[in-house]
């Protein structure tokens, strides 16, 4: 009775959706609408042109550098918050790290437009320096600020949970290892690298789905360039109307990012991930 | 100081810190710029300066759909974490016991995390099409928040409940007081930071939902929904009104709930220590 109302809603609106996907991709979409006649022609159309998989392999190329890089910047920034600052400040940096979270991801992804646009403030402030004599068309509009730009979204989603990881991590095993003469290098390798693993899988997992399905930020800052698969299946629900189609690479889409969680979480269990209480 | 200021250099602590700052900088300094060029007398949405102005601010506060979709989203947002931390709440009270599909469930729960957005949005929008219902706020949007909100109540009520030593709560029972009051009286004081954390995490997470709401939606508007629509056709200093205001609403929902939660803290100070003590 407690998990009733729960269970159905996630059987209609997560396993019913899902279902719906994979039968409409089965089908195809004509001018007149749907023709109910069952094919594979969808399938046989994503493998038949180059354009879908390079399109797919982009992306996952995409969210993973994101992933990597959020990561890395994450790292030593939970280490300082965890071990290094002290109590007083704690608090405050903590709840720093926090507050974007609280932030709708559209307004962060806008607030680079005033930023990197062609009036924007770097070409401005370049531009009075006498750096550069036109704007920068570089700056936005390609692959390079997509990844920006979402590194920037996501480094919370990395940061938390490496932290609250690498909070649980007992000093005197930092402070033993250290007396006995470990450098720091050994002390991360064996110490604080496997017991930050399951921040360390949580985060690169959040980080991973979100960048791998993103559709505002390739839309609004990557121009023709920069645009990912996410992008390519809102446009089959928008302008082109072509619901099978979207659905068939919604599939790609799903059977790609659950085979690169599978993968991290045959490392670190998603049950230790998510529900270490 | 700290644990490992023994076994790192200080010029390894000086390192650490510079990074972080320059991250922390990182971090803010977009959203600061946004705001600052909100006050922007001048119509495009970068520089130059054209001089202080509030007008972007006086217009979006007369602009009645923008006044209009924040109020849905706020309506919308306040169903949704009520509606998601009584589910989730459901759920962790249960998955304390062994029941029949409970591990099915625990992993329905995290699927949603484990989905692009847009994925679950088409789909969702898919299925409300081939059952003949027509998009909107209260019927999809908030299906399709619900889904996406939920395990995030879950995860955070499901450490108190798990954390409250079952043992406690059967010496109640035996000594004659009701499920009810059992609930009432024991569990719930425990476990309320967890529903407070959970309704606060719904609220913003719901109230700032953008992408799935844009499928799900039709032709009516949350505050995210208009604010896409006016960044993609007439970007100006408006939209970083309308940003900075919205912001301002997420951060003080947020500093209220915290303020709650700490004084709570403070007031019980002896019923907080026995089950966070680990």
């Amino acid at each position: 009775m407690q998990v009733g109302p729960a269970v159905a809603l996630f059987l209609v609106f997560l396993a019913a959706p899902l279902t719906v996907t994979i039968g409409m991709s089965l089908f195809r979409t004509t001018i007149f609408g749907v023709d109910w006649t069952l094919t594979l022609a969808n399938y046989a159309k994503f493998f038949s042109e180059w354009l879908y998989t390079d399109l797919l392999l982009k992306s996952l190329r995409m969210a993973a550098t994101i992933t990597v890089v959020v990561i890395l910047i994450s790292f030593p920034v939970a280490f300082w918050l965890a071990k290094i600052v002290r109590p007083g400040w704690k608090i405050t940096l903590l709840l720093l790290i926090f507050a974007p979270y609280w932030v709708s991801y559209v307004i962060r992804t806008y607030a680079w437009m005033p930023l990197l646009g062609r009036t924007g403030v770097v070409n401005y402030v370049l531009m009075s320096l006498g750096i550069i004599d036109a704007p920068l068309d570089v700056l936005l509009f390609n692959e390079f600020s997509v990844q920006l730009v979402m590194v920037y979204i996501f480094l919370p989603f990395g940061m938390v949970p490496l932290y609250l990881s690498m909070d649980r991590i007992d000093d005197n095993l930092l402070r033993a290892a250290a007396d006995l003469g470990s450098t720091p290098a050994s002390i991360f390798r064996h110490i604080v690298l496997p017991l930050s693993a399951p921040g360390l899988a949580g985060g690169t997992i959040t980080v991973f789905v979100l960048a791998i399905g993103s559709y505002v930020t390739p839309r609004l800052v990557g121009g023709p360039s920069g645009i990912m698969f996410g992008n390519l299946i809102a446009d089959q629900f928008g302008a082109s109307f072509n619901w099978s189609w979207g659905a068939t690479l919604s599939i790609f889409l799903v059977t790609a990012t659950l085979a690169i969680v599978a993968l991290i979480s045959s490392r670190v269990s998603l049950n230790r991930i998510f529900l270490q209480p | 100081m700290n644990a490992t200021s023994a076994s790192l250099s200080r010029n390894a602590v000086g390192a650490f810190g510079l990074f972080a700052v320059a991250v922390y900088f990182f971090l803010y300094a977009p959203v600061v710029t946004m705001v600052i060029l909100s006050f922007n007398d001048s119509i495009g949405i970068g520089l130059p300066w054209g001089g202080f102005t509030t007008r972007w601010y006086r217009e979006s506060f007369a602009n009645t759909l923008a006044i209009g979709a924040f109020f849905n989203s706020v309506r919308l947002a306040v169903v949704v974490s009520i509606v998601s931390t009584t589910l989730g709440l459901g759920v962790a009270l249960a998955s304390r016991r062994i029941f029949k599909g409970k591990a099915l469930v625990l992993n329905a729960l995290i699927l949603p995390l484990l989905i692009p957005g847009i994925v679950l949005a088409v789909g969702q929008i898919t299925l409300f099409n081939v059952m003949g219902f027509l998009p909107g706020l209260w019927g999809a949007t908030l299906l399709g928040h619900l889904v996406y909100t939920v395990p995030f109540a879950f995860l955070n009520i499901f450490p108190r409940v798990h954390r409250f030593d079952p043992n406690i709560e059967a010496a109640a029972a035996d000594l004659g007081a009701t499920p009810w009051v059992v609930f009432r009286t024991i569990l719930l004081p425990q476990i309320m930071p967890g529903l407070i954390a959970s309704l606060l995490f719904c609220f913003t997470l719901s109230f700032d939902e953008f992408t799935r709401t844009l499928f799900l939606i039709g032709s009516e508007n949350t505050l995210p929904v208009y604010f896409w629509s006016i960044i993609l056709t007439d970007p100006s200093p408006a939209a970083s009104a309308i940003a900075t205001l919205s912001v301002l609403f997420s951060l003080s929902v947020i500093g209220g709930g915290l303020l709650l939660l700490n004084l709570r803290r403070r007031k019980g100070d002896s019923d907080a220590t026995p089950v966070g003590a680990h």
